[in-house]
């Protein structure tokens, strides 16, 4: 399977798995952690889910086992990575725990056993697979869950249209809306109500090319247009940025 | 004339009238940040973006004003934090002492799991009526509105029920694409049931300018393309907080869901006493008023005054919906595109 086969799974798994949508898809790449590391994460949760089947066959502290696992999970750096890097998956490594830990409780067959166990076996890995493809992408939008990554609101907006291009470039016309709408949605809404007193004008043009115009425009595989509209958004974020410079700080206490 | 012509009468006059004096007669009852105590230990927040990046100022604000308590953010899309507090408490994980989200199905996605504790009578009683805190605490607000452009229409020719828009001679703007319009569809889906809200798409489709977002709804509006349109409250009030002069006015309609109020708030997922105790700092006289005049949502606290440009609540008649079905838009999206409207 290749990384970008990864990331269909992804939108796949988190969409059904949890009725509703999720935000981005892939995140980017954690800082603080290695993809050896992380790897070796991944083995040695992988050996402590063999270690609890085989324990539990062999009808010991299986429970006891799982404790100690989700504790390692934890505590681990692939634990973090994922949380911050590969949101969408986060939740579903933790719902196939709760499923293991649900036939455990349940005493269920062996087998049965063993199947969850291997489900979250896959996330694991999975997971994995998602932050690689996290460490390729340029930085595009700042990690969630973590403070903010010190870029302005304004420059992440822009890094993800540049991405957005990239992705559009590459042929995967989904992903790029989808960062298209994600930029809008997380980021340039959070700007517009200060803005639409300074330029309601700007906002209005702002709000077009995001919602209609640029999706529109790579839906209809249009090159061309595509570019300049990319280009004369960041263009307009930019003034969007010097009207905002001269805004005064409110305290609120 | 009937009230709700006043209503709408009363807010074409402008931003400066009656709502700036409302605030100063109302704000007594609500507590200030001086009458709370300190705030200790630790506490881990799950916090939805918020408007203009607003909630994180508040945030910052509680932060700094209690050097002592050890404060931790997780920052996400609300929706996206509700599936991961759910897979979490599936999982039997206590991460989160409290979720800030900014609407109310996400919020009711973690209720209806069960996660959230029983909210203090201290922090329910500060709430504003109509709004209650049976499951979790309600901080700020939103509502549907009609912008109308009053050279083009006068508020009498609004109706007050917005299922008569679909009959109406009124040249409309909609943004059916966006998240707040499906909400809204919803509650309309929920109160009338599918087929008159089918209905009204189809009529409404017939007279209606479709636009990319609410902002460039009140924005045709303005400029007298449209004789009004359905979007957010909040819009329209920014546009004549920069342009007092700009050319539209609020309409509300009476008891439907085209006076939909969502709100965000915050419910509690722990018995960490520092999760009620930054529920009552987002409760405070200063927290509110900034809610209202930086972020123009409307403030959930007794005693503090609306947005200017809003009329009291006592006189908005927002439906009674429970906020956490407004989840499900399968099914709107599904009439919507019944209707071609999608």
């Amino acid at each position: 399977m290749t990384q970008r086969h990864n990331t269909g799974w992804l939108k796949v798994c988190s969409q059904s798995a949890m009725g509703l949508v999720l935000g981005a898809v892939v995140g980017t790449a954690q800082a603080n952690g290695t993809m050896s590391g992380y790897q070796d994460d991944v083995e040695s949760l992988d050996a402590a889910l063999s270690s609890l089947v085989e324990s539990y066959r062999a009808d010991t502290q299986a429970g006891d086992e799982l404790a100690t696992f989700k504790q390692q999970w934890e505590s681990v750096e692939y634990h973090e990575a994922v949380e911050d890097s590969a949101k969408p998956l986060y939740p579903v490594i933790w719902q196939a725990i709760g499923q293991l830990e649900n036939t455990l409780d349940d005493s269920a067959a062996p087998s049965a056993v063993e199947g969850a166990a291997d489900r979250v076996r896959a996330t694991l890995w999975q997971g994995l697979g998602a932050l690689r493809l996290a460490t390729t992408k340029a930085a595009g939008q700042p990690q969630e869950g973590s403070a903010e990554s010190g870029k302005t609101p304004i420059t992440a907006i822009k890094e993800a249209l540049d991405e957005a291009l990239g992705e559009y470039y590459e042929g995967e016309i989904d992903e790029a809306k989808t960062l298209v709408s994600d930029a809008y949605m997380q980021r340039f809404e959070g700007l517009e109500g200060g803005l639409i007193e300074l330029d309601p004008e700007l906002v209005e043009g702002l709000e077009e090319d995001f919602n209609a115009s640029l999706p529109n425009a790579m839906e209809s595989g249009k090159d061309e247009q595509v570019a300049t509209l990319v280009k004369s958004m960041k263009a307009r974020l930019d003034q969007s940025r010097e009207l905002l410079a001269g805004q005064e700080t409110v305290e609120v206490f | 004339m009937d009230r709700r012509t006043l209503l709408k009468s009363g807010l074409a006059l402008g931003l400066l009238g009656p709502a700036r004096v409302l605030a100063a007669s109302q704000e007594a009852q609500a507590l200030s940040v001086d009458a709370l105590p300190e705030l200790k230990g630790s506490l881990t927040l799950y916090l939805g973006r918020g408007e203009g990046g607003l909630y994180e100022t508040l945030i910052e604000a509680i932060r700094k004003r209690n050097p002592q308590l050890d404060l931790n953010v997780r920052r996400g899309p609300s929706a996206s934090l509700a599936n991961t507090l759910v897979a979490e408490h599936q999982a039997g994980v206590q991460r989160a002492d409290a979720f800030w989200s900014i609407d109310a199905s996400s919020l009711g996605l973690v209720v209806d799991q069960g996660m959230a504790r029983a909210v203090p009578e201290a922090l329910r009683a500060p709430v504003r009526e109509p709004f209650s805190a049976d499951a979790w605490v309600p901080i700020s607000g939103r509502i549907r509105t009609l912008p109308f452009n009053p050279q083009r229409v006068t508020a009498e020719r609004l109706p007050d029920d917005i299922m008569a828009f679909a009959d109406s001679d009124l040249k409309l703007g909609w943004a059916p694409a966006y998240g707040a319009f499906q909400s809204f569809l919803t509650a309309m889906r929920l109160l009338e049931g599918e087929q008159r809200t089918l209905e009204w798409l189809r009529g409404v489709k017939q007279r209606a300018t479709s636009y990319a977002g609410e902002f460039g709804v009140v924005m045709a509006v303005e400029r007298g393309e449209i004789d009004a349109g359905f979007a957010n409250h909040y819009y329209t009030l920014r546009l004549k907080q920069g342009k007092p002069s700009a050319s539209v006015a609020l309409g509300f309609t009476d008891g439907d869901a085209g006076s939909l109020v969502n709100a965000s708030g915050v419910a509690l997922l722990s018995d960490n006493p520092a999760a009620a105790g930054l529920v009552r700092y987002l409760q405070t006289q200063q927290a509110q008023r900034f809610l209202a005049e930086e972020a123009f949502e409307l403030p959930m606290v007794k005693g503090v005054a609306m947005p200017a440009g809003l009329p009291p609540m006592s006189d908005i008649n927002p439906p009674q919906v429970e906020l956490s079905q407004l989840a499900d838009l399968r099914p709107t999206l599904a009439l919507m595109r019944e209707a071609g409207v999608l």
